[in-house]
């Protein structure tokens, strides 16, 4: 190059310390999820797991397993991945050294936050957005702290093209900003206590259009990113397609955003937008699958290396999960499918298979590449991690066919009918026994995929210990000249170097489908008959709703009564939209660990409700529901009732005034009556009308028992009669 | 027109639209990678992240 010698040069040096810190607290989080997890697991095989503390119960256990697995272990991976390869392929240091820490501790604050909160039962009550508002407001400053240090180090590249890494990472950025926002739109009634604006479908429809795309934008896109730049170092080839990788990307932010609504298929939501869902859903596997085999035939003349070095087998292995993930995510979106998989445990292996698989193997692979580069040494023992590998894989493969079993038996089970057009199996609690012996299989699966962990953690120590005392970031050596091309192409302007219109593009191809994902819900006049509107909560019901919602019991129950035979057998008459009309947040569910409880309402007495909550097996011999006995012991806040029925008012519950006033003095009335029948039933306990199983009792009791459907109290006898 | 059309409007068709957008952006964007000088590019773009760590001249 003869115009080299008259070009400046000038040093760069990465910022490792940050890509190292971000490494760290990866593999900090990770343990905390791993445990939390195999913790959740023990306790649907055996529930005293729980070791009666209300803190750790399932409810409040498993969202905090899965905000540690998502936000705090994947998080911190991705954080560290496009930390690293940013820098590298910009050619230039992080934008600002100060924002990138503010990023760092402002994000590990958060999590500690949740870590603190979720125990305590601060939740909204929706899934992988359960954290209360105050904590909504910092991820969304950080996130945006993490946006413009990200797009800065953009703007001071050294490197004219953005390689398409690049792309994943600011489709990444820009998609979940959007998404949380969206979502969390809340209106705060205390401190820690919020409600989402949107109710009912409105809010299942936002939900999971933010739910389904927290996997897509969170767990798929920067992980994409990462495989694009990580595979390509780690064989030490280029990726196999590039212009592959191009319509990979398009076609993938276009087509994922619109997919929300499969998890919402046979609901009350509209018809056309179940199709929506699945015909998108759909479509994704060609992108998904675009990506897979761009990312394995990068290996092409390589394949060995899987053989020898356990970083390609662990992101090898990860991307073949992603193929796999991204199959069976589709064949669940079919109708029919969906059909027998759904509120089962299918779709907790599903999950698995691609946390477990793809983001814990891509995070691993990247940090056994990571590590021994960044401190300068080698990894103390190859043998070690390749153990991890396959400690780790049989584990995944255990979880995931014993799920994959178990929800097909639940399945099945559910929907079984006789010639008498009768369920096979009308008690709950027998499909749960049959399940129970593969909820150990499964635990053993996560205690395998955990002490593979615990051996990288070892070997991790081992490699740190080992490094040399002088550590130092990377440098390189540049042009002066900003965006300076090696190989100048005169007259093209490029749209793979513009980061500003690209950035635009792509918000507009995650916009489209947004809008018409949430369309109903701009609409809903046109889907909410008015004759079949249902009355609000009374003041001590929505106290017992709160407390629902604190203790997670969404997380094994379902109120949405699909419109299929198995469900409206079992459970009464399909659930309406207009019945979840005023639920700020919705709490159709998505798991069936326990029965449907969307007409829970006057199926039982009051007493059966008390001594099932203190002691399920009291009641149901087999149960694998928790107890709580602690709601016997905790009063509920009848004094904050009053700002709480204002907030719902003001968010458009038609509450008249006299409740507005009186919203404490109501629910006492309430409680007292409930209490009083309890007591007259033999219940002997001091000052019960205040305790908090009293407002639950109420909230429970007003299932199914609003609008038209008041005094229903055999939905079957009307099921049958559909 | 616009008015008629928006009262008449049907969210079934909504899908279609979709799928008509996606089909368009699709066929754009592969129109986009097979234009004149692209793979020379590619070919280029793709080698970043080999020499990430190298010196200014060493990788070319
Ligand atoms: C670990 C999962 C789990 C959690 C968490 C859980 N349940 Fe259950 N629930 C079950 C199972 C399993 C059954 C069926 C067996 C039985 O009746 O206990 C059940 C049954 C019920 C029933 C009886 C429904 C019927 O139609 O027979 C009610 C009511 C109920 N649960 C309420 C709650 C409430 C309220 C909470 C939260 C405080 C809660 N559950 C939390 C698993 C769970």
């Amino acid at each position: 190059m003869e115009n080299q010698k008259s070009l400046q040069l000038e040093k760069v040096t990465y910022d490792d310390k940050i890509v190292k810190a971000f490494v760290l607290a990866m593999l900090t989080f990770a343990g905390v999820a791993f445990l939390a997890g195999l913790l959740a697991a023990l306790q649907l095989a055996y529930w005293p797991f729980n070791m009666n503390l209300e803190w750790i119960t399932f409810g409040r256990l498993r969202p905090l397993h899965t905000n540690a697995a998502i936000f705090a272990f994947a998080g911190n991976a991705v954080f560290a991945g496009v930390y690293y390869s940013t820098q590298r392929l910009c050619k230039t240091r992080l934008f600002n050294d100060t924002l990138s820490w503010l990023h760092f501790w402002g994000w590990q604050a958060i999590i500690l936050s949740a870590a603190i909160t979720l125990p305590l039962g601060y939740s909204q009550g929706k899934e992988y957005a359960e954290l209360e508002w105050p904590i909504d407001i910092a991820i969304a400053v950080i996130w945006v702290v993490f946006a413009v240090n990200f797009f800065g180090t953009l703007a001071k590249r050294k490197e004219k093209h953005i390689y398409v890494a690049i792309w994943f990472y600011i489709a990444t950025i820009l998609t979940v900003a959007m998404l949380h926002i969206v979502n969390s739109i809340e209106y705060p009634v205390s401190f820690m206590k919020s409600y989402p604006v949107w109710a009912g479908i409105q809010d299942a429809l936002v939900q999971w259009w933010y739910g389904h795309n927290a996997v897509a934008f969170f767990l798929t896109t920067p992980f994409l990113g990462l495989m694009y730049y990580f595979i390509p170092k780690a064989v030490n080839r280029p990726v196999y397609s590039y212009r592959l990788s191009i319509v990979h990307f398009w076609a993938l932010i276009f087509l994922y955003i619109w997919a929300g609504p499969h998890h919402l298929l046979n609901t009350a939501m509209p018809d056309w937008a179940q199709t929506l869902g699945m015909v998108f859903s759909v479509m994704l596997w060609a992108p998904s699958w675009g990506g897979m085999i761009n990312g394995l035939l990068t290996l092409r003349g390589v394949w060995h290396l899987i053989r020898t070095e356990p970083i390609v087998k662990f992101l090898v292995t990860a991307v073949t999960f992603y193929g796999m993930s991204t199959f069976e995510g589709p064949l669940l979106s079919i109708k029919s499918v969906n059909n027998l998989g759904h509120y089962t445990d299918w779709i907790i292996g599903h999950v698995h298979g691609g946390a477990l698989g793809w983001n814990g193997f891509m995070a691993f692979g990247m940090a056994y590449y990571l590590i021994p580069k960044l401190w300068r040494t080698e990894l103390h023992s190859k043998s070690l991690a390749n153990t991890h590998f396959w400690v780790a894989l049989l584990g995944i493969l255990l979880y995931y066919i014993s799920m994959w079993a178990s929800g097909i038996t639940q399945g099945l089970m559910w929907r079984a009918i006789d010639v008498q057009g009768n369920l096979v199996y009308p008690d709950f609690v027998e499909t749960v026994m049959k399940i129970v012996p593969l909820y150990w299989i499964r635990a053993l699966g996560g205690l395998l995929f955990l002490i593979g962990f615990l051996i990288m953690i070892y070997n991790v120590i081992k490699t740190i210990q080992g490094a040399p005392a002088n550590q130092y970031d990377t440098e390189v050596q540049v042009p002066v000249a900003v965006g300076h091309d090696t190989h100048p192409e005169k007259g093209h302007r490029k749209l793979e170097g513009l980061v500003t219109v690209f950035s635009v593009l792509s918000l507009i191809a995650v916009l489209v489908g947004s809008v018409i994902e949430i369309y109903p819900t701009l609409n809903l006049s046109k889907y909410v008959k008015e004759e079949n509107a249902v009355e609000p909560y009374t003041p001590l019901e929505l106290a017992g709703r709160d407390i629902y919602i604190a203790e997670g019991c969404y997380v094994c129950h379902s109120q949405m009564i699909r419109q299929l035979p198995g469900d409206v057998l079992r459970y009464g008459k399909a659930s309406t939209i207009e019945e979840s009309m005023y639920d700020h947040p919705f709490q159709w569910g998505s798991k069936r660990t326990g029965p449907d409880l969307a007409r829970t309402g006057k199926k039982y007495p009051d007493l059966w409700h008390y001594r099932h909550m203190i002691d399920p097996r009291a009641v149901t011999p087999k149960s694998i529901m928790p107890n709580y006995p602690w709601l016997a012991d905790k009063s509920t806040d009848f004094v904050g009732l009053r700002k709480k029925v204002a907030v719902m008012k003001a968010l458009g519950v038609p509450y008249d005034d006299n409740t507005l006033a009186q919203a404490d003095v109501m629910a006492e009335k309430q409680a007292k009556e409930i209490a009083e029948g309890l007591k007259a039933q033999g219940v002997t306990q001091d000052g019960l009308e205040r305790k908090q199983v009293v407002a639950l009792i109420a909230y429970l009791q007003s299932l199914g028992q609003k609008g038209k459907n008041k005094g229903v109290k055999d939905d079957k006898a009307v099921a049958s009669s559909l | 027109m616009t008015k008629q059309w928006l009262a008449h409007f049907n969210d079934t068709q909504l899908a279609l639209f979709g799928f008509l957008l996606f089909f368009a952006v699709f066929m754009a964007v592969l129109g986009w990678t097979f234009r004149m000088g692209a793979q020379r590019q590619y070919k280029k773009i793709s080698e970043l992240p080999l020499s990430d760590e190298k010196n200014y001249g060493e990788n070319l």
